[in-house]
């Protein structure tokens, strides 16, 4: 597999401003990320997941530094640039699903490939196909009220990926959920990595999703103070 | 494709859409009925004036004018033959004026003695009272106020003293056959009414009449010979004017009621985006533009007005069709200060009324959906996905 970098970041600060001085949420941020990776952001509440994760998906910009994703030069690029960017080539997965309560799950899995202007007999063909990926094709008419979380989040990977985007990024996707429903969302997830060649990232503190990751990045105080592979991930 | 999205939202959030269209309709009928009935209230007096004295329009004798009762004395002739025919055909009927004096209880006062078809149907007046009472000399019909001042009640007589053609002084017993409550103070201050036959022959001016008013819907007469015609425009065209000068006092009384609507919209408009934050923050995430999710909401909105505009009609129209029908009882009586005002009040409206409203309300809705979506959209796509209202 070709090496393209999809993630390269040199030298990230962000701050917040806090009243009248400044919050120092993210400083020296070195990443790289190739194609096909399937890595996690660890680190305690408040140690800048979130954050950088946001500055990745173009929804939030650096103070310092400089941020490229898929090729793009984060920093000169405009909201509605960004905002392209996102619906062609990236994917985005919840905490709290995000679900638009008032769609079914066919026409939430269906949105983004609408954003795109896809036309309907191919959005029909993708949205069933990735329902069919998450297990919820006997659910495809529901509404998210009338579903459990762990069906929910499957809709919101299944919107997340209907386009088959160059990058998902994933905030504490399994942090509402028990057990059994986290483990089969990151097998979920896995398979999908090997299927397709969209590279993941996910924030998360969850011990449970670490085992799956195949590299981890470890954040604390918003620096990175540990970046290695893990010998022996468990898979789909 | 906007389309799609926002047709979408707008029927499956049920209860958040019924509730704003319901807003947006109670504010659009509140408009159109309180206008209407303002409205109501400018047009009732001509209206009352129309269907209780003008009817389709009026021929003068030419040296009639009803604000100097001294042309009474010479404002009569022989009703032109074209116009006795309408009157052969109860299209018209004629009315013979002439000054005269009545005596009641002693006291004398000066009135307007008007001599009346009795079987006329074209203007609202009790007027077939006059010709059920055969064994009385002179039966007289009077209104309300009338007989109050004189202190009259049904089956009192009194003297009339009035000139005759040969300016001579006659008098004669007069009897009250009827009073009526009319809403016109000008049939009723003032005036007594006999038949006309009566007054004629009182008066020694057979055939004669001082004016002829004739039935709506009706083509005028070309050849009158001396006599004048007064169509209904002439005839109001005080009231009309009274109406012109009270046209800024509607006018902010539309403003003030357009602003309370807007109010209304507003907020529930204003609710109904804010709490929408996060489903903003997804879209932008998922990649909508700004300005996408701006037209979206805007969109939504016009929607909305159009759902309120067709509700208001569906649920509303048939209120407002009852009351333009049948009116509003009004509980006081206004008239003994001698202003016609209506004791039941019908709403009028019009045309340009409604139009100018649901342009309006329109773009209330437009603009107070577009306002907030816009400040949201200006908030940082992170700040929206947290749910976080801008202020
Ligand atoms: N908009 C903001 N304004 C000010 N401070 C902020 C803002 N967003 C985040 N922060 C701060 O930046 C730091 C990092 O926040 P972030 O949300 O990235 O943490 P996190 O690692 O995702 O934590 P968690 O595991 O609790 O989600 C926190 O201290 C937070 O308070
Ligand atoms: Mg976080």
């Amino acid at each position: 597999m070709e090496n393209k970098n999809v993630i390269n970041i040199k030298n990230l600060v962000k701050q917040f401003p806090v009243g009248g001085n400044y919050f120092t949420a993210l400083q020296n941020i070195d990443l790289k990320l190739s194609e096909g990776e399937f890595i996690g952001l660890v680190g305690p509440s408040g140690s800048g997941k979130t954050t950088l994760l946001n500055i990745i998906g173009g929804l939030d910009s650096a103070t310092e530094g400089s941020v490229i994703v898929l090729g793009n030069s984060m920093d000169n690029t405009s909201h509605n640039e960004r905002a392209i960017i996102r619906r062609k080539h990236m994917g985005f997965i919840f905490q709290s699903y995000n679900l638009l309560p008032v769609y079914t799950v066919y026409e939430n899995v269906e949105l983004p490939l609408i954003l795109n202007n896809m036309k309907s007999t191919e959005r029909e063909k993708k949205v069933t196909q990735a329902v069919e990926w998450v297990g919820l094709k006997d659910k495809i008419n529901s509404k998210p009220a009338d579903m459990s979380g762990g069906e929910c989040q499957r809709t919101a990977i299944a919107r997340a990926i209907v386009h088959e985007p160059a990058l998902l990024l994933a905030d504490e996707p399994t942090a509402n959920l028990d057990a059994k429903n986290s483990h089969n969302i990151m097998k979920i997830l896995s398979k999908l990595n090997s299927e397709i060649s969209t590279s993941f990232v996910f924030a998360t503190h969850d011990e449970k999703i670490m085992g799956y990751l195949r590299r981890i990045v470890h954040l604390e105080d918003g620096k990175i103070i540990n970046d290695e592979k893990t010998s022996n991930p468990k898979s789909a | 494709m906007l389309f799609n999205i926002a047709i979408k939202n707008l029927f499956g959030a049920k209860l958040r859409t019924s509730l704003n269209v319901f807003v947006t309709s109670i504010s659009f009928f509140l408009v159109i009925f309180v206008s209407g009935m303002y409205d109501g209230m400018r047009e009732y007096a001509k209206n009352i004036t129309i269907e209780t004295e003008v009817a389709g329009g009026t021929y003068w004798h030419p040296e009639y004018d009803p604000m100097d009762p001294r042309t009474f004395e010479n404002s009569h002739s022989i009703i032109p033959n074209q116009i006795k025919k309408l009157i052969d055909q109860k299209y018209a009927f004629g009315v013979l004026i002439s000054q005269a004096s009545i005596y009641p209880n002693g006291r004398i006062m000066p009135v307007v003695m008007k001599g009346i078809t009795p079987d006329q149907t074209i203007v609202n007046m009790p007027t077939n009272v006059l010709d059920q009472h055969n064994d009385i000399t002179i039966p007289v019909l009077i209104g309300s106020g009338m007989a109050k001042n004189a202190n009259l009640k049904v089956g009192d007589s009194f003297t009339i003293r009035w000139l005759d053609a040969d300016r001579t002084y006659d008098a004669d017993e007069g009897t009250i056959v009827h009073i009526m409550e009319t809403e016109n103070f000008k049939l009723d201050l003032g005036h007594i009414w006999i038949p006309l036959s009566k007054a004629q022959s009182m008066l020694a001016m057979k055939n004669q009449a001082t004016y002829v008013t004739y039935a709506k819907d009706l083509e005028t007469i070309k050849d009158i010979e001396d006599w004048i015609h007064h169509d209904v425009d002439y005839m109001i065209r005080d009231m009309e004017a009274i109406i012109k000068a009270d046209e800024p006092g509607a006018q902010v009384m539309y403003s003030i009621l357009i602003a309370l609507a807007a109010m209304g919209i507003f907020n529930a408009q204003v609710l109904s985006i804010f709490r929408r934050g996060k489903e903003i923050g997804t879209l932008m995430a998922l990649g909508m533009t700004r300005s996408r999710v701006v037209w979206l909401f805007t969109f939504e909105g016009g929607l909305n007005a159009l759902l309120a505009g067709i509700i208001t009609l569906i649920l509303f129209g048939p209120v407002l069709f009852y009351f333009g029908e049948n009116g509003i009882p009004l509980p006081m009586d206004y008239s003994e200060m001698g202003m016609l005002v209506a004791k039941r009040l019908i709403p009028i409206y019009s045309f340009s009324l409604i139009i100018s409203t649901t342009i309006l309300i329109s773009i209330i809705v437009l603009v107070v959906s577009y306002i907030p979506s816009r400040k949201i959209t200006k908030m940082k796509p992170t700040d929206a996905l947290r749910g976080r209202a801008a202020v």
